[in-house]
């Protein structure tokens, strides 16, 4: 594909979050001036003043106020879409510095990496066992279709009852405790319900793709050549790693879904909480932060951008049909 | 066989959901967020079905009521005008309780029927005016000399006839209520129903755009298709979840009760085009494909057009994985629908949003049935999905 496809995939997708972040960012600020405008005219002892200059250029006084007022507390109102967008997602990234902001990212991070780990694992475990035995395999595409149907929170609920119904500690599903090591325990749950979700899909296609190697007469000559099991699936392995390279990056940007999820149910203080408390909708109120939204949105965007290009890079070493 | 049973199991469950939404009190579905029209019903009520609890009957004219451990939390009057209720106590003890109803009123509330049965509780047994911060006027009219439920049987009789009674235990309804007196199997039919509705539409729309955009991004190697191509790989490396959310919060706006409103088809159509870029991407893939086989190449020497070759060739070769795909898409939708619901986002009460609520309520520790009931639904329709699609995927 090419790092500049990449890049230029992930321009678009950088173009488009700016533009609808700085929309919803405009039209939140356009709000608040206009709760200040009024409150302008009603109080300010200027205002008189306004009202005549806007009488003179033939404009309602609020509109008068919205263009030449409002844009001094507001630079925004002056900007376009892109810009405010672009500033925000800047501004929201270079936040990264302060540590109180790291700490979700990092523990986000953590349980991707830990998910994406159990998760490859299994599926690679599990698309061995499908090829060797088709029952193993038909039942590899059953799950797949019936778990791509159910929501990771449904695994949650009953991780959520086994705990509470249990001997476990209660404390793993009220918010994540401690520092380091310690908030280990705390992952289990959130990367069980994550793996359940995410494993039969990844799973399957690696079957496919590896099914399909396998089939290939080389394969055949190497057994029949005597060399061991381990060393034929190694090589089989390694004439595969691109294509399952490829379909592990669709997987990894699919499961960011879940594990926003797991960490907004389990409290784990990461990013899918700060997606919770970025739009809070109470029956009085709706409160959206920008800052924070855009926070979670740029990291992630950064996330499957650095992925993506990784694999680019790593393509390229790895592929063994390319060459002198 | 598999398909069979598939197909079962999802008429089974269709067939319920519409006989349960048929008959459901609509009234109580457009209130679902609406708190002051729960305040007559009991909270965290258990469902009619787990014994243990005080039972919740419906009855007009009149009937007999027996407490054994617990005394009812209310009694609700559903009608028009003066009421008069008099009840016959196991002690013996006779009590009329007159006020004036004008549509759903309960014992607790009403001003005249309340002060009835306080005046009762005080003058005929040993309550005291304090008692009122701690006693409802129900639980003082079930209640003996001790303050303790009066356990026996007692004859209720109410007029007019045509009024009718709930007498709220501490079970309600086939799913029992939350914490704000909602009555849960509503919110669950009418949850099950908007998830439903919303996943079948969005399907239909992904499956829509899908083809336009993968048939026109593959078939076309022009700049256009390259453009199009550039789309659908941004599309599905979006996080599309907080997108999804502040795209729906932008279009939407606030209605009654604080709920969040959107047309279903505005809101279809926007998850649509977020979740389109995978479906499209394998459309592509196929056009890709088929338009190389030598049978277009010979309709193309034959002197066909691109938009007949694309409706009698490319279209014939895509639909069938369409059709196979679409029992997938449509669990996928499900999910997302879901998923989006358990953040506020999604308009109405929905799978997620029912869960949602569970979660803040702490109703897991608890009301376990609450979370559970909608996780059977989905694990119910996913495997009845999945093993309809058997047959076709292979």
């Amino acid at each position: 594909m090419g790092v500049g496809r990449v890049v230029t995939r992930y321009a678009v997708v950088v173009l488009l979050v700016a533009f609808v972040v700085g929309y919803a960012i405009k039209a939140g600020i356009e709000r608040t001036a206009q709760y200040e405008a009024v409150g302008f005219f009603q109080f300010n002892p200027g205002a008189q003043k306004v009202v005549e200059e806007a009488k003179k250029l033939g404009m309602d006084p609020i509109e008068y106020y919205m263009t030449y007022i409002a844009p001094k507390d507001h630079p925004e109102l002056r900007m376009n879409l892109l810009h405010i967008g672009l500033r925000y997602m800047k501004a929201s990234i270079l936040e990264l510095r302060e540590e109180k902001d790291r700490t979700p990212t990092y523990r986000t991070l953590l349980l991707i990496l830990l998910s994406e780990l159990v998760i490859t694992l299994t599926a690679l475990f599990l698309a061995f066992k499908g090829i060797e035995r088709p029952r193993v395999y038909s039942i590899l595409q059953v799950t797949a279709r019936t778990f791509n149907g159910i929501p990771v929170w449904f695994f949650v609920v009953l991780f959520f009852m086994a705990i509470i119904y249990s001997p476990l500690p209660s404390e793993l599903v009220n918010g994540l405790k401690g520092t380091g090591a310690s908030t280990l325990p705390y992952f289990v749950f959130p990367v069980l319900s994550v793996l359940l979700v995410g494993v039969w899909g990844l799973a399957e296609g690696m079957a496919v793709i590896m099914r399909e190697e396998f089939s290939q007469p080389y394969v055949e000559a190497k057994r029949a050549m005597g060399l061991p099991e381990g060393r034929v699936r190694k090589g089989v392995l390694r004439a595969v790693a691109v294509p399952l390279m490829y379909l592990w990056l669709q997987h990894f940007v699919e499961v960011q879904t879940p594990v926003l999820v797991v960490d907004y149910l389990f409290n784990l203080g990461g990013l899918g909480q700060l997606l919770g408390r970025s739009l809070i909708i109470t029956p009085d109120n709706v409160n959206f932060y920008p800052m924070t939204f855009t926070f979670v949105v740029t990291v992630l965007i950064v996330l499957n951008f650095s992925a993506s290009i990784a694999a680019e890079v790593l393509s390229n070493i790895i592929e063994p049909r390319e060459g002198p | 066989m598999k398909r069979k049973v598939g197909a079962i199991i999802l008429i089974i469950f269709f067939l319920i959901t519409s006989l349960a939404y048929a008959t459901l009190d609509r009234v109580k579905l457009e209130n679902w967020d609406n708190y002051l029209f729960w305040v007559a019903y009991p909270r965290g009520a258990k469902p009619v079905w787990l014994d243990g609890g005080v039972d919740t009957i419906t009855f007009r004219g009149g009937t007999n009521y027996t407490v054994f451990d617990g005394a009812p939390k209310n009694v609700v009057l559903r009608g028009e005008g003066e009421v008069t209720m008099n009840i016959l106590r196991p002690d013996g003890k006779e009590v009329t309780l007159t006020g004036k109803i004008s549509g759903e009123d309960s014992l607790n509330s009403n001003t005249g029927l309340a002060l009835d049965a306080i005046r009762f509780a005080i003058n005929e047994l040993s309550f005291r005016s304090e008692d009122r911060a701690l006693f409802s006027p129900t639980r003082m009219l079930f209640s003996g000399e001790d303050k303790e439920p009066l356990r026996g049987t007692y004859r209720i009789t109410v007029s007019p006839g045509d009024v009718e009674v709930t007498i709220v235990g501490s079970n309600y309804g086939l799913l029992g209520t939350d914490y704000k007196g909602r009555d849960l199997w509503v919110g669950f039919v009418g949850s099950t129903v908007n998830t439903l509705t919303l996943a079948f539409l969005t399907m239909l729309f992904v499956i829509l755009f899908g083809l336009l955009l993968g048939v026109s991004s593959g078939y076309y190697e022009t700049r256009f298709g390259e453009i199009a191509s550039v789309i659908l790989e941004a599309l599905n490396s979006l996080p599309y979840l907080p997108l999804a959310v502040i795209v729906i919060f932008l279009i939407s706006y606030t209605g009654a009760y604080g709920r969040r409103e959107l047309g279903t088809f505005k809101l279809t159509v926007v998850l649509a085009l977020l979740l389109v870029g995978k479906f499209a991407g394998a459309v592509k893939g196929i056009v890709m494909h088929e338009k190389r086989e030598e049978y277009v190449e010979a309709a193309r020497a034959l002197g066909a057009g691109d938009l007949e070759i694309i409706r009698k060739h490319i279209i014939r070769a895509v639909i069938p994985y369409t059709l196979s795909y679409a029992t997938l898409l449509f669990s996928q939708m499900i999910a997302v629908v879901s998923i989006l619901g358990l953040f506020g986002i999604i308009p109405g009460v929905n799978w997620g949003s029912f869960v949602a609520e569970a979660f803040k309520q702490s109703a897991v520790y608890s009301l376990w049935w609450w979370p559970l009931s909608p996780s059977v639904a989905i694990i119910l329709v996913s495997v009845g999905l999945t093993l309809l699609s058997d047959s076709s995927s292979g």
